[in-house]
């Protein structure tokens, strides 16, 4: 398990949550077999965790080139919402390495299954 | 540069390489714009057939000086300096690799004006350029510049300029995002409040001159605010410029406790003082000020024991728009290129610091902060060249100057130690010709 990001955007402690750490994404991607991006708040843009849109899709972002660095039939996810040219180029998410499709309809699957669950177990008096 | 690829000796030198400890009499041999062998034995296999020679009589040959502050007014203030004019007055004064500053109109903050910087300089300039970028967009101290994207583009290193950056969130995070890049921050600390309105050393001299003062603690409390930011980052910092003995007690602190630090400071706060200023002289006129003959002779002995890393010109053209002016309200800055080895030799003549350290601290200290293979004379590394009389006088004339700025505080001083020639990238640059 693998964690990459810009030094900014890490968690304090990070290193000690049984993660391997890296900064650059070539690095970080070589040989994985599933690479999970998550979205960029772009509110925290004008944090200033990183300088622009643009330099984080250069360094961050995931495109057809960084992608190679991983195993050749790697799995791509992503919980959504998606911000194409942020963290993820749209030839990849949309490509056929994209899982990001069936997660979204998973995820979906699982939040009624969840909410089910849980209304099926609500005290009587509620 | 465009390398100059024919063959080049430059005997009968004593020749000084702090980098790899050398002062010894010997000779030089250059080829393909590269050092191919220097000292006693370079011309043991003989020089080669249709070498340029140049007999040194006896005159030092050394590394050209790499410069970390250099403003050129290039773009915006094209009245003042250019990238041309300023790389004729940097090989007058030996300085083969300036390092210019991103405080310029516009600012350098986005990549294309790196590349702009990087096309003049190739088209105008006779001496080696690399571009600073700045630290935060438009140098207001807020939002971080794109560090990866301008380094791509050929920025050297990150610098506010003069700026200092207040808010220690933004600091911390701008040394946290550059640690990701190997970036190096070039800061000059200062709080602005605790300076406040100065506008020269606070002291009984300013009390005589009724000038407000700036106090030593506006720049040391800064300073010690940023060791503690960079051990909190793990970043790669420069004090761009100390002028006052806590701030080094600060910096050397910090390097005793393994941080990645530096400092820097400009020629004139090692060789001139406040009383310089005498009546109410503008060109004395800097940021941070000029201190007292104390402080200055801290700074000296900071430089001597390695506190203190690198000497910059911290050139900075002005003209009599911005300097003929009521002291408080001139401009900062003052010239140095053409002049800061030959005040340098000051120190040397004075026997505060040998010229090999003096040199070291304008070749190869700076060379190795900012990762570049000059400032050396290794095999394979660039020929950029000075011979170097370290007897000869000289007189700063206002006529001779060739930057388009003449505001230099050694204005008619004789100063000991003149350039004689400089070589850039195996090219010899005639100084008669500049």
């Amino acid at each position: 398990m693998r964690v990459i990001a810009p030094s900014t955007l890490l968690p304090s402690g990070i290193h000690s949550m049984g993660v391997e750490v890296f900064t650059d994404m070539r690095e970080g991607l070589k040989g994985c077999d599933i690479v999970m991006m998550l979205r960029l708040q772009r509110e925290r843009m004008s944090g200033a965790f990183v300088p622009s849109v643009r330099e984080y899709f250069r360094y961050h972002g995931l495109d057809s080139e960084k992608l190679s660095y991983a195993k050749p039939d790697a799995l791509v996810m992503h919980p959504g919402p998606m911000n194409r040219g942020v963290e993820i180029s749209a030839e990849v998410a949309d490509g056929p390495q994209s899982l990001i499709r069936e997660q979204v309809e998973m995820g979906v699957a699982i939040r009624m299954a969840v909410l089910e669950a849980l209304a099926q177990n609500l005290p009587d008096n509620v | 540069m465009i390398k100059n690829v024919n063959p080049l000796v430059l005997t009968n030198a004593r020749i000084i390489d702090p980098a790899n400890g050398v002062d010894e009499a010997g000779a030089v041999f250059v080829q393909d714009g590269n050092i191919v062998a220097a000292g006693a034995d370079a011309l043991n296999q003989g020089a080669p057939e249709g070498a340029k020679t140049i007999d040194c009589n006896g005159a030092v040959v050394a590394p050209g000086l790499i410069d970390m502050g250099v403003s050129v007014g290039e773009p915006g203030a094209e009245h003042r300096e250019t990238l041309e004019s300023a790389s004729r007055a940097a090989a007058i004064g030996g300085v083969t690799t300036i390092l210019t500053s991103p405080n310029t109109d516009p600012v350098i903050d986005d990549p294309a004006l790196v590349d702009f910087m990087l096309r003049r300089a190739r088209d105008t300039a006779i001496v080696n350029v690399h571009p600073m970028a700045a630290l935060t967009k438009g140098l207001a101290g807020k939002d971080m510049s794109e560090i990866g994207l301008l380094k791509e583009a050929g920025a050297i290193a990150f610098s506010n300029d003069r700026l200092p950056i207040t808010n220690s969130s933004v600091l911390v995070r701008l040394l946290t995002y550059a640690r990701d890049f190997d970036a190096l921050v070039v800061h000059q600390a200062q709080d602005k409040d605790l300076a406040g309105s100065g506008v020269m050393n606070a002291g009984l001299r300013a009390s005589w001159l009724g000038l407000g003062g700036i106090p030593r603690e506006s720049e040391f409390v800064a300073i010690e605010r940023d060791m503690r930011l960079v051990a909190m980052a793990k970043g790669k910092y420069h004090a761009r410029l100390i002028s006052c003995p806590q701030s080094a007690e600060a910096i050397q602190k910090a390097k005793d406790e393994g941080l990645n630090v530096t400092a820097g400071i400009s020629i004139n706060h090692l060789t001139l003082n406040e009383n310089d200023i005498g009546p109410y002289r503008t060109f004395h006129k800097m940021s941070p000020p000029l201190r007292t003959e104390d402080d200055r002779q801290a700074m000296v002995e900071a430089l001597a024991n390695g506190t203190i890393d690198i000497i910059m010109s911290d050139h900075n053209p002005q003209d009599v728009e911005t300097k003929r002016h009521p002291f408080a309200e001139a401009e900062d800055g003052a010239l140095g290129l053409e002049t800061m080895l030959g005040a340098g030799m000051r120190l040397v003549l004075n026997e505060d610091i040998s010229l090999s350290k003096l040199l070291a601290t304008m070749t190869c200290n700076p060379a190795d902060r900012l990762g570049l293979p000059a400032g050396r004379l290794s095999k394979g590394a660039p020929a950029d060249l000075i011979i170097f009389d370290p007897q000869k006088p000289w007189i700063v004339e206002k006529e001779k100057i060739r930057s388009r700025s003449k505001n230099t505080p050694f204005e008619d001083e004789t100063l000991t130690g003149r350039v004689l020639t400089t070589i850039v990238a195996g090219g010899i640059l005639d100084h008669d010709a500049i």
